[in-house]
């Protein structure tokens, strides 16, 4: 069973965060590989377990990529967060920021495998029998996941700039190895990779839903709220590029912004028809 | 006057109030339940709330002429800006900029040659077009400046991006002020020319007529549908002049229509015949859809409200309206056909069976016309080189000064600038600093 692979992969990516984390408190770089190595080999797992569920959804004659419910688009996005952050920060991925990383994606598992969401592969219906579909539910999910590493990024950002003397903060960032300079040049990189995606998302969907409904949008909650997302990072860019703001602003945005993407992911499933509810 | 309205109309502070302000009322729009009925407000926010939201069009905000306007806003802020700055951005592209403002770029690294074996400048010609790009070479009073400009479109990244968007949003217009979408209700067999118009309400005459020759419907073994399919023939003037088959994500287009599988209704074919029980007594009845009949006995009236072909994956099933003599609210329950697996409760003194039950599908359709759909694609496909150029195509420039020491010794000076990118500079430096090493 694929979800059994889960549990090994969730003790490699919580192994790999406490390495990480062992090694920026006690200053002991050398943990930083071991540290690497489990959760790339949880990852490798990870995708094996992903492989698996699709070859199992064939199996069951009813063969679509385990993209389709919720439980699945956890499972997802947890592999989609190593992805992104490995594939385009690999030197960043370390001490406290791979820390963060293999936590949040190590969370994000946890959440799937014991939320008490269900996990059965179920079969797809029409509207989501869709090449469109899986291209804009990929492209969603690691947007999402760059724009977590940007949050982890600006997290880190406050932490390491946080009040103090001069001398002080330069024996700090020392300390954790890593300068608000390169936090925010990374802050806004993640956020990039993210925009761009996101942008490929909403326009794959909008295709999607071309095919599968004849309206490429119709203004419907998810919809909006991923229109929200990419206005806040929109203005994010554009503050960074056209007016220069930098720093505590920027990662003041990044914040922002991710709370808009966690609205989109969980908030309007979970929120607003129990906002409607109530309102009724 | 005229210009600060001009430089208000194409600042980037205009581009990010529009931004916020299109973005506030999309999360309005989401919070505030849409498109309900006067009550629906009255009973939550009061007459006095009620009718401020009407005023404002906050009943329906995405076509509220407030929200409009901000997108109006943003679309005049884009096209105001692109006005403004697309020349100047096209002659830095196209601009070779001299030796002059090279001279100014910060020194980055300085190194002193001292190999008797190669000239810098043979290793300068072999390294640099794989390190940093094919460079320019110009002697000034001894000194050779090597010049590479990189990424230098990469200025009109931004600019694509907008005007997409641009694009995109003209389309939205055009389909929206051009366009028309509305419904046809097929039985199969039947053939109409007539099109149910949706917003605004109407009827629309084709000039051509469509057939569904057939409706089928598949499940899955849990009962959730797995496939519906239409098949259409398209007529002119009697005459068929085209088939297609018809699928959900699989539209099928008829001269300037598109037709999207929209939903089914399963009706039944010919009267549904049921056996009543009361006590002892069994009765047949035949009945046909939304039809009131009187049971014998005056023992009330029943209706057969609906059928469905797959209840929850027990098959098909009628939904039975039966009032009770002397009125009083009609009570509602399933009756399957499949009598193997047991029934669900039945109130009322009576019970029913299906005996015969025949099902057949009208099939509904979506038809759509959207002259605008063509400039949304083309703008989204116009915006994915416009992304690549603005956010992954770094511009630098590096110029390298070669000044002779003498004794076959050279003084090399390499200094660049780059936009954004610090990162993607530095790590371009480490290379050269290792290949300089080497
Ligand atoms: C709906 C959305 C947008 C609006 C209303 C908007 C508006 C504007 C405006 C008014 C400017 C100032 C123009 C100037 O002074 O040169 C600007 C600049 C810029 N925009 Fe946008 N923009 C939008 C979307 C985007 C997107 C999606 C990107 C993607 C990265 C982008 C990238 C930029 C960049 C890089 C600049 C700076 C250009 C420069 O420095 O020359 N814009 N935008």
């Amino acid at each position: 069973m694929s979800a059994k692979l889960l549990g090994w992969v969730l003790l490699l990516y919580f192994s790999g965060s406490l390495l990480y984390l062992v090694a920026a408190v006690f200053q002991q770089r050398p943990l930083n590989l071991p540290a690497r190595w489990a959760v790339l080999g949880g990852w490798g797992l990870h995708t094996l377990s992903l492989i698996w569920r699709w070859v199992e959804s064939h199996q069951l004659n009813i063969g679509h990529a385990p993209l389709a419910n919720f439980y699945e688009s956890l499972v997802f996005f947890s592999w989609a967060v190593i992805c992104v952050a490995y594939l385009s920060f690999w030197r960043q991925m370390r001490d406290y920021l791979g820390s963060f990383v293999a936590i949040l994606a190590c969370l994000i598992l946890a959440y799937a495998s014991f939320g008490g969401h269900a996990s059965d592969i179920m079969p797809l219906m029409p509207a989501l029998k869709s090449n469109w579909l899986i291209i804009h539910v990929i492209t969603c999910f690691l947007a999402y996941a760059a724009f977590a590493l940007g949050f982890g990024a600006a997290l880190l950002y406050f932490f390491v700039s946080r009040p103090a003397t001069v001398k002080k903060q330069r024996e700090r960032q020392a300390q954790l190895l890593v300068t608000a300079q390169d936090l925010d040049d990374l802050i806004y990189r993640a956020i990039m990779i993210g925009f761009f995606l996101l942008t490929l998302g909403i326009l794959t969907g909008a295709v999607w839903a071309e095919s599968a409904w004849g309206r490429y949008w119709s203004w419907d909650p998810k919809e909006t709220w991923s229109l929200i997302t990419w206005l806040v990072y929109a203005g994010l860019l554009h503050a960074r590029f056209a007016r220069g703001w930098q720093g505590k602003r920027i990662a003041l945005l990044a914040v922002v912004g991710f709370a808009a993407v966690l609205f989109t992911y969980f908030g309007v499933s979970f929120l607003l028809p129990g906002l409607h509810a109530y309102l009724t | 006057m005229w210009l600060s309205l001009w430089q208000g109309l194409t600042s980037v502070r205009l581009a990010l109030l529009s931004l916020l302000l299109v973005g506030l009322g999309s999360i309005l729009g989401t919070l505030l339940p849409q498109r309900q009925a006067l009550e629906f407000y009255q009973e939550r926010f009061g007459t006095v709330g009620a009718a401020l939201i009407g005023r404002l069009g906050l009943d329906d905000v995405y076509r509220s002429p407030i929200f409009l306007s901000f997108i109006a806003l943003l679309l005049l802020n884009l096209i105001a800006c692109s006005l403004k700055r697309l020349p100047e951005v096209w002659r830095q592209v196209q601009s070779q900029p001299g030796l002059e403002a090279y001279k100014t770029l910060p020194p980055r690294l300085q190194l002193t040659w001292n190999r008797p074996e190669q000239s810098p400048q043979q290793f300068l010609m072999g390294a640099l077009p794989r390190l940093l790009g094919r460079p320019k070479v110009v002697e000034d009073n001894g000194t050779t400046w090597y010049l590479i400009r990189r990424g230098r479109w990469g200025r009109l990244g931004p600019y694509i991006i907008h005007l997409s968007i641009i694009i995109v949003i003209i389309g939205a217009i055009i389909g929206n002020l051009g366009g028309f979408q509305g419904q046809i209700n097929l039985m199969p067999g039947e053939a109409t020319d007539v099109l149910r118009l949706t917003d605004p309400p109407g009827d629309k005459k084709l000039d051509f007529s469509i057939r569904l020759d057939n409706f089928q419907v598949s499940y899955y073994p849990n009962g959730t549908p797995q496939e519906f399919r239409s098949d259409l023939t398209f007529l002119q003037g009697g005459q068929p002049v085209k088939t297609a088959i018809l699928r959900v994500n699989d539209p099928v287009t008829f001269g300037h229509l598109t037709f999207y599988q929209s939903t089914y209704q399963a009706m039944p074919q010919g009267p549904v015949v049921l056996e009543a029980t009361l006590g002892e007594k069994t009765f047949m009845v035949e009945a046909s859809l939304r039809q009131r009949l009187p049971l014998p006995d005056d023992q009330g009236m029943i209706m057969v409200w609906k059928v469905e072909s797959n209840i929850m994956g027990l098959g098909p099933a009628v939904q039975l309206a039966y009032r009770p003599t002397g009125g009083g609210h009609p009570l509602l329950f399933w009756v399957l056909a499949d009598t193997s697996r047991g029934q669900p409760p039945q109130p009322g003194p009576l019970t029913f069976r299906i005996k015969e039950l025949a099902l057949t599908y009208s099939s509904g359709l979506l038809v759509k016309y959207d002259p605008g759909v063509g400039w949304v694609y083309l703008g989204f496909l116009l915006m994915l080189p416009g992304f690549w150029l603005a956010l992954f195509v770094p511009r630098q420039r590096w110029a390298i000064a070669v000044v002779p020491q003498g004794k076959g010794k050279y003084r090399l000076t390499i200094a660049g600038v780059g936009d954004r990118h610090k990162i993607v500079l530095q790590r371009r430096l480490e290379k050269l600093q290792a290949a300089f090493e080497e």
